[in-house]
């Protein structure tokens, strides 16, 4: 019985280390191969990376630059918004994007001030902090009820907490990137994609044509086409092909 | 031959019953919003379903002058179909720049006084500023006077005519241009969506229509069905633009068929106009019009002249005023007024070589129809190589065909505070070696940017609130906040005065009815203890006589009591015991101790 256990215990401990060294040895591999200028096998590699593991702000950073010295600068742009989603404070993705849309012709977003809470906070330990306090907060005020000679020391101390976590937690929740990520979508077309009134390719309905590189909203699906908003509000349909989504499908 | 009159009346009335059918109502319209000084426009008054009307003369509104010029009536009957108005005409002539509300015109028809709609008119300060929507029916020196260019259209049913802006332009240059279409107020039908304006060695914007109008000419009252647009030449020399043609389908004017007539001239009359008309398919043409082109100047062209031929100004600002290491700033150049805003460059930066910049996106925003005026915004993205204090300085050039001269517009550097930050993978001159730039970090969350920011950051593509092991500890805590809340309520109201009272007086009734069927020799110790309950005195039985004075209750109650802590003091301590209690007396306490316990 004691050998069986040790045998299993010894196979999972193989099999976590086998699984990180095999991952590790990819990274490494698209890393040198960045490094010495092969940028189309880096991107290749750096992409089966981050198909098998976490994703990673660092990466999806690296994947950008492998994939704009290759000239795939929308796709560059792609991999620098996921890099940003992971971490806003990732100053040096922010940059290379920036320059990325400037080489796309795509402006860049104004900052709003959710993104500018973002670039300073990191969220899920924001969320783990803001969580803490304000069940700490919620006991207290319990506590205040139950011990009479401190209830109003009690009761100040818990809605303080009790208000200060739920403040914190609905802050990250609204300027989470990676909550309005779920909807957002890179068009990743060469030559760009049109916007439709409706959803069909008339070309009398045609409202204007998005530049590769452009972050649009998706509102909705219907069969191939999918009902877009643009930044400044404006709507309508655009063929689903050669619109990615800015958070990966699993 | 009786029954003539009778039929002539009852059609009479039938048709007075038909044009009572359109509510008397009074509307203003003006030929257009907007014009410049000196440039007159019209107020077309039309009243519906009224033969006869009374206006002002004038109008009197501060800076503008208004007199009226004329006044027409409409009378239709189509497939017995009666439509009548009255149509008044005032001439506008703004005599200073600024908004102009014009108030309600009093209309009195008959003894009911109508008013109509207010107006408002802008007049820009100056007549080359203006909107092409102003293009106005005479009065400016470069623009044929259509009164002067129609005055061969007396008694035309229909007619054509093309109103450009000036005679003579540059290259390149933009000449906003109307096309107007004039038909006989007593005309129907239908006309085609735009005219059809081709020709060589020059380019159409795409036409713009505008609300059709009233217009009296020579005397007689136009239907106008107006077009703008913009003419721009693509050569220099004579440059003829074509007929523009409009297609319509009119109902002229026709004759009544055979026996009508004589119909109507037996009761000494004729058939009314527009009863009988005949529906034709015209094609309606503006005259061919000559322009003379003139090249753009050599002489004194700057060297970053991209194009642009108007009058403009241009405003700059730059956002955030102060920028992170390596943070991009937006530096916003609006260029606006009036020229070719599709086919000019962007401003140019100067004393740019600490930043890194690239070509800016271009946002227009057009004020009227046919984008000739409007506003066109530059955004340039700018990273400083170096910390900054200011933006580059941005410059301007232009073709001013007014003035025949090149004309440049600069910004001066304006302020910011920006910090200079590596940015790895840029394209610019100053670019790193690049296997430098991309040196990746040992590990995925190592340093990888001048080893002073850090790529951590998230590992899952959701937020934390959505991860299963969040949601479950959360409910846990919320389950067990939830527990301790109840356990503090079920706490608290146990312990409360009241609920300890229902429990008291629970107990005494329970222990009242055992006291009732104990033996003899235990009913003095019991009934006591009831007393003491009942007294809250158990800790204390001294006091119970003190208190047992004090009780609310008549003298032989107070004294049963104290006789039986009395007697169970007796019992307790004498060495003989107390005598037994008769059954009398056990009544008695009964009695007594169910006043002070229920």
């Amino acid at each position: 019985m004691r050998t069986s256990r040790l045998t299993s215990a010894l196979v999972i401990f193989v099999s976590v280390f086998v699984l990180h060294w095999s991952h590790a040895g990819i990274l490494d591999d698209a890393r040198d191969r960045l490094a010495h200028g092969e940028f189309d096998s880096a991107a290749t590699y750096f992409e089966k990376h981050l198909q098998s593991a976490e994703p990673s702000a660092a990466v999806y950073y690296e994947l950008g630059q492998a994939l704009q010295k290759s000239n795939r600068e929308a796709e560059a742009a792609l991999a620098y918004r996921r890099s940003l989603l992971l971490d806003p404070r990732f100053v040096v993705a922010a940059n290379a994007l920036a320059e990325s849309n400037a080489r796309l012709g795509v402006p860049s977003a104004s900052p709003t001030w959710s993104m500018r809470f973002a670039e300073k906070i990191p969220f899920d330990p924001a969320a783990l902090v803001g969580a803490i306090v304000f069940w700490l907060g919620s006991f207290l005020l319990i506590a205040a009820f139950a011990i009479p000679p401190k209830r109003t020391l009690l009761f100040l101390a818990g809605a303080a907490l009790f208000f200060s976590g739920l403040g914190v937690c609905l802050l990250v929740a609204f300027t989470d990137p990676r909550v309005a990520g779920a909807h957002q979508a890179l068009i990743m077309n060469q030559e760009g994609t049109s916007l439709y009134k409706v959803p069909s390719e008339d070309s009398s309905e045609k409202i204007t044509t998005l530049n590769p590189g452009f972050l649009v909203k998706i509102l909705s699906a219907r069969g191939r086409w999918l009902h877009i908003e643009l930044p400044n509000g404006q709507r309508g349909w655009s063929p689903q092909q050669g619109t990615v989504p800015l958070i990966p499908s699993a | 031959m009786s029954r003539h009159p009778i039929i002539l009346i009852a059609a009479l009335s039938w048709l007075f019953f038909a044009a009572s059918l359109f509510a008397q109502e009074a509307t203003a319209g003006l030929s257009s919003p907007a014009t410049g000084v000196g440039r007159p426009v019209e107020i077309v008054v039309t009243i519906r379903d009224a033969r006869s009307a009374e206006v002002p003369q004038s109008l009197d509104v501060s800076g503008l002058r208004m007199e009226l010029l004329g006044r027409s009536t409409r009378f239709e009957m189509n497939n017995f179909k009666v439509t009548s108005s009255l149509t008044y005409t005032y001439s506008v002539l703004p005599q200073r720049a600024g908004e102009f509300d014009i108030p309600p015109i009093e209309v009195r028809v008959g003894n009911k006084v109508l008013r109509t709609n207010p107006l408002r008119l802008s007049v820009a300060d100056t007549p080359q500023m203006q909107s092409p929507q102003s293009l106005p029916s005479g009065g400016s020196q470069s623009m044929p006077s259509p009164q002067r260019g129609l005055s061969q259209s007396k008694g035309l049913p229909f007619f054509g005519e093309l109103v450009l802006s000036k005679k003579k332009a540059y290259v390149g240059e933009v000449i906003p241009a109307e096309l107007r279409y004039y038909f006989n107020a007593t005309i129907g039908g239908e006309v085609g969506d735009r005219p059809n304006l081709a020709g060589e060695g020059f380019t159409v914007q795409k036409f713009a229509g505008v609300p059709k109008r009233e217009q009296i000419v020579n005397g007689e009252n136009y239907s106008v069905f107006a077009f703008q647009t913009a003419i721009t030449a693509a050569k220099s020399g004579a440059l003829e633009i074509p007929p523009a043609k409009l297609e319509a389908r009119l109902q002229l004017p026709g004759s009544a068929p055979a026996g009508f007539d004589d119909f109507f001239r037996q009761f000494g009359g004729v058939a009314p106009p527009g009863m009988f008309t005949n529906t034709q398919e015209v094609a309606i043409e503006t005259s061919a019009t000559a322009l003379e082109i003139l090249p753009l100047p050599k002489v004194g062209r700057p060297d970053d002249f991209t194009g642009a031929i108007g009058k403009f100004k241009m405003e700059a600002t730059v956002s955030p005023k102060k920028a992170g290491p390596g943070d991009p700033v937006t530096l916003r150049v609006v260029v606006s007024g009036q020229g070719n805003f599709d086919a000019m460059g962007a401003p140019v930066l100067a004393g740019d070589d600490e930043w890194r910049s690239y070509p800016p996106s271009e946002k227009f925003q057009s004020s009227d129809a046919i984008n000739y005026v409007g506003e066109k915004t530059y955004e340039f993205l700018l990273v400083a190589r170096s910390d900054q204090t200011q933006t580059p300085g941005i410059r301007f050039s232009f073709f001013d065909p007014e003035s025949g001269k090149y004309e440049f517009l600069t910004q001066e550097p304006l302020p910011v505070q920006a910090r200079a930050g590596q940015v790895a993978g840029s394209t610019g001159e100053s670019e790193p070696d690049q296997k430098k730039v991309v040196s990746p970090p040992a590990a995925e969350t190592a340093p990888i940017h001048s080893g002073s920011e850090r790529a951590g950051g998230a590992s899952r593509w959701t937020s934390l609130f959505v991860h299963p092991t969040f949601q479950i500890a959360n409910a846990a805590l919320g389950v067990i906040w939830i527990l301790a809340l109840v356990a503090l309520l079920i706490w608290r109201s146990s312990s409360s005065p009241s609920s300890l009272q229902r429990r008291k007086l629970r107990r005494l009734k329970t222990s009242l009815a055992a006291l009732e069927v104990c033996s003899d020799s235990e009913f003095a110790a019991r009934a006591v203890d009831i007393l003491l309950v009942a007294l809250s005195t158990e800790s204390a039985p001294l006091n119970a006589g003190v208190l047992v004075s004090k009780l609310s209750l008549n003298d032989e109650a107070k004294a049963i009591l104290t006789n039986l802590l009395a007697y169970d003091a007796e019992s307790k301590y004498s060495a003989s015991g107390a005598q037994a209690l008769e059954r009398d007396t056990r009544v008695r306490i009964l009695s007594a101790l169910k006043k002070i316990a229920v």
